[in-house]
Order: structure tokens, then C-alpha cells, then sequence
């Protein structure tokens, strides 16, 4: 991040909120200890907690960008792939037109679609498959009918 | 576990996919096999100053009436090109349409193809838009020369693999190769494609701009050159009118009239 941009806008956080704020991003903070996500047009904001303390960490856009590529890895490698998604990853930004401010809200639409898209085609398959038998199955506990395919 | 074997009405709605359009077109073009189509690569090629952006701009401003898109851009600034589609269409729906520079992207990202890959395909699943539209490929980071042919392939079958499992359809654009030109006297053919000409040989769709000139006069024909799903394409050539900047529309043309391009062909004197 450009010096001479930085240093007053720390200052500022420093000045008015109180967590710890970091210029840098450890390795050993994990997909799951991250909180949120801010993006502007030259820094990318990332608030995470570690050992109990909440942490803000200003970076640049290259350094920024390469620490949330390699939690989204981290991610789309989990075993189950339903919970193959963050909470900071399915925020949008939606204008609220009372107050005439933008707010954040968690986007289901983009956890379902972060969900589909790191799924493998076996997996999807087997999900239809397990969807499928168990409509069959309430079909037969409630109706008493034999679905045949 | 059940398994679905294929019956009578999964076979009966395979027969009519090759109907299925995502969205109609005021272009004929695009008419000729069913609008766009979803879970496809779709290439644009032509050589420099033909109109293929003037050409995506009146596609995007058509497609963002009822559906989000995603115009992903290598060169021209967005300012420059919301002010081309607006051209193209003033009622364009520009909350439909998501921007995505790559002058924007972080330099670490560049360096590696994966990274890259990856970036793009997170991208446009963020934005959860159906149709991506890239202005233009062969300037596009993804084409970068220090990756080489090697990388170029890679990118588009990656891209292709993308399309087809996310449903999402690619629209392209592309160079034609150094050497190609226009008036040469001869139709620009889909290997002329600058770069890998794996674009063209994975491509779902593949359309061509040439540039004639007819009793002193241009004329932009497009050609359709591959259509996958589509086993008879009623009509292959189209000429696009061109008013005021922008194109509007285009009428079926015949062979004849290319044909006829040629041999009037003198602005160059190349006969």
C-alpha cells in the first residue's frame, strides 16, 4: 500500500476504533477466523480475530487480493462441500433507500452459488441422488406408493 | 441410491434442446441459431477497426434488457464503453450490466495462469450473471505472451470447462492473426485466430467480421463459421447496418454478394 496514503488513514482507525490495527497479513490467520471483507478502490480491508482479539489489517490490493486467494483455496478444498463457503465471502452491498446509505447484508443467492460451483460433478450428482430418495421415501411413508422409476 | 436412467421424457426434451435459446436477439445473427445459448464459448473474430466492440456493445445493451451480465474488460476504459452501449441502445438496463477492468487486477494475480483462472471464474460467480462478455481476449491478461501458446490453450479450456459446468455462457472477442487482412481476397477463416488457435477449435460458436467494399461503399458481413448444436444453419451470411456510429440491425446476405465484394474489390488496387 502507497506510504503516503496509508499513514493518515491508520492514524485515523487508530484514533477511532479500537481494535488492533496491522499493515501486514500473517500466515496462520485462517478462512474461518476472518470476519469481514471491505474492498476500495486501492486498499482491501480484512477484520479477523485471533487468540480473542479482533485485528484489522489494511493492505494493498496486491497483497490484499493474494491473502484472500489463498483463504478462498483454503476453502474450496474443505472435505464437505456444504460448508465450502465463508459468511465474509456472501456479503453484498444493497442501498437502503430510507436512510440514502449502502448496507451489508449476507447474500444467499451467492452462498448457494459459491456451494455449486466448488461442488465436484460426483458430488452434485450425489446430492440430486440423495434429494431424490428422500422425496421417494416420503412419498411412500405418506402415500403408502411405490415410486418406480 | 436411485438413479435416473434416461426416460421417455428426458429423451423427448434431448430432442428439443437444440431449441433452447437463454435470450432472443434482435440481431439475425444471433437468430439463425436461437439467441444465445446457455454453457457455451462463444468467439467473435475480426480484424482491427471491423467493429467487433461496437458490434458486443449493441449484443450487451440487448442481453441486459431482463438477465445480468458480466462485461469483463482488457483495454477500453468502462467509462468509454458505457457510453458505446448507450449509444447503441439509450433505454440500455445498466443496473444488469456488472464491469470488470483488468487494470484493476493485482499484479501478483497476473503472474500465474491458475491465479488468474481462478480470480475470473470467482469473479463472475460473484457477480452471479449468466452471460460473460470479455472485450477482448487476445489483450486479456489470460492471453499474456509470457505465458505462451502453452497458457493461451490452457486458458480457453479452462474457460470452456467453466462454461459448460457452471452454465455460463462466454462471449469472446478475438484478433485475427498479424497477417490477415481484410481485402486480401480471400474469406478470413477461423484459424486466422491470433495466438492458439485452440479458441476457434473449442469455440461452441464461432462468428467472423469481414469488411468489404461494394461500389464504393463498406459493407461489414458477418459469418457464422461454427455452430455446434446446430446441424443446418438456414443461412451463414449477414450484412450489418451501420448508422450514426453504431449497428443497428443486420439482413441475411448470400455468397453472391461476398462474392461480388470481391470482384469490385479496388480501393486497395489489389486485383
Amino acid at each position: 500500500m502507497n506510504d503516503k496514503k496509508s499513514k493518515p488513514y491508520i492514524e485515523f482507525l487508530n484514533a477511532n476504533y479500537n481494535f488492533k490495527i496491522i499493515e501486514s497479513f500473517p500466515d496462520s490467520v485462517k478462512a474461518s477466523n476472518v470476519v469481514k471483507v471491505v474492498y476500495s478502490s486501492d486498499t482491501v480491508e480484512i477484520i479477523f480475530k485471533q487468540n480473542g482479539k479482533t485485528t484489522l489489517a489494511v493492505l494493498g490490493i496486491n497483497e490484499g487480493t493474494k491473502a484472500i486467494m489463498k483463504m478462498k483455496r483454503e476453502i474450496i478444498q474443505r472435505k464437505n462441500y456444504e460448508k465450502r463457503f465463508e459468511d465474509w465471502e456472501c456479503r453484498s452491498k444493497k442501498y437502503d433507500e430510507v436512510n440514502k446509505d449502502y448496507f451489508d447484508i449476507f447474500d444467499f443467492d451467492l452462498q448457494e452459488r459459491l456451494i455449486e460451483s466448488r461442488a465436484t460433478e460426483e458430488e452434485k450428482e450425489a446430492q440430486e441422488n440423495f434429494s431424490l430418495s428422500v422425496t421417494t421415501e416420503t412419498l411412500n411413508s405418506n402415500f403408502n406408493l411405490e415410486v418406480v422409476f | 441410491m436411485l438413479k435416473l436412467a434416461p426416460n421417455k421424457e428426458l429423451i423427448e426434451k434431448s430432442a428439443q434442446i437444440h431449441q433452447v435459446s437463454l435470450w432472443d436477439s434482435k440481431f439475425d445473427f444471433l437468430k439463425a441459431t436461437n439467441g444465445i445459448r446457455p454453457a457455451c464459448l462463444i468467439g467473435l473474430m475480426g480484424t482491427t477497426g471491423t467493429g467487433k466492440s461496437t458490434l458486443l456493445k449493441a449484443v450487451i445493451a440487448d442481453s441486459a434488457c431482463d438477465n445480468r451480465v458480466m462485461v469483463w474488460l482488457t483495454e477500453e476504459p468502462i467509462i468509454q464503453y458505457v457510453a458505446g452501449i448507450k449509444k447503441s441502445k439509450q433505454t440500455a438496463k445498466f443496473e444488469n450490466i456488472l464491469f470488470f477492468h483488468e487494470d484493476d487486477l493485482a499484479d501478483s494475480i497476473k503472474e500465474n495462469i491458475d491465479d488468474l483462472l481462478f480470480y475470473f471464474f470467482e469473479k463472475v460467480i460473484e457477480s452471479g450473471a449468466k452471460v460473460v462478455f470479455m472485450d477482448n481476449l487476445t489483450t486479456s491478461a489470460l492471453y499474456a505472451s509470457h505465458f505462451g501458446e502453452k497458457g493461451q490453450s490452457k486458458a480457453v479450456d479452462a474457460l470452456k470447462k467453466f462454461a459448460h459446468k457452471n452454465k455460463i455462457t462466454i462471449f469472446y472477442l478475438i484478433h485475427t492473426a498479424k497477417n490477415v487482412t481484410d481485402n486480401s481476397g480471400k474469406l478470413i477463416m477461423g484459424e486466422d485466430v491470433r495466438g492458439s488457435n485452440k479458441s476457434f477449435i473449442t469455440s461452441d460458436y464461432f462468428y467472423i467480421l469481414q469488411r468489404f467494399e461494394i461500389a464504393s461503399r463498406f459493407f461489414t458481413f458477418i459469418r457464422i463459421v461454427k455452430h455446434r448444436y446446430h446441424e443446418n444453419v438456414p443461412n451463414k451470411y449477414f450484412v450489418l447496418n451501420f448508422i450514426d456510429g453504431h449497428y443497428y440491425s443486420d439482413t441475411k446476405a448470400d455468397f453472391s454478394m461476398i462474392n461480388k465484394a470481391f470482384l469490385d474489390r479496388n480501393y486497395l488496387g489489389r486485383r
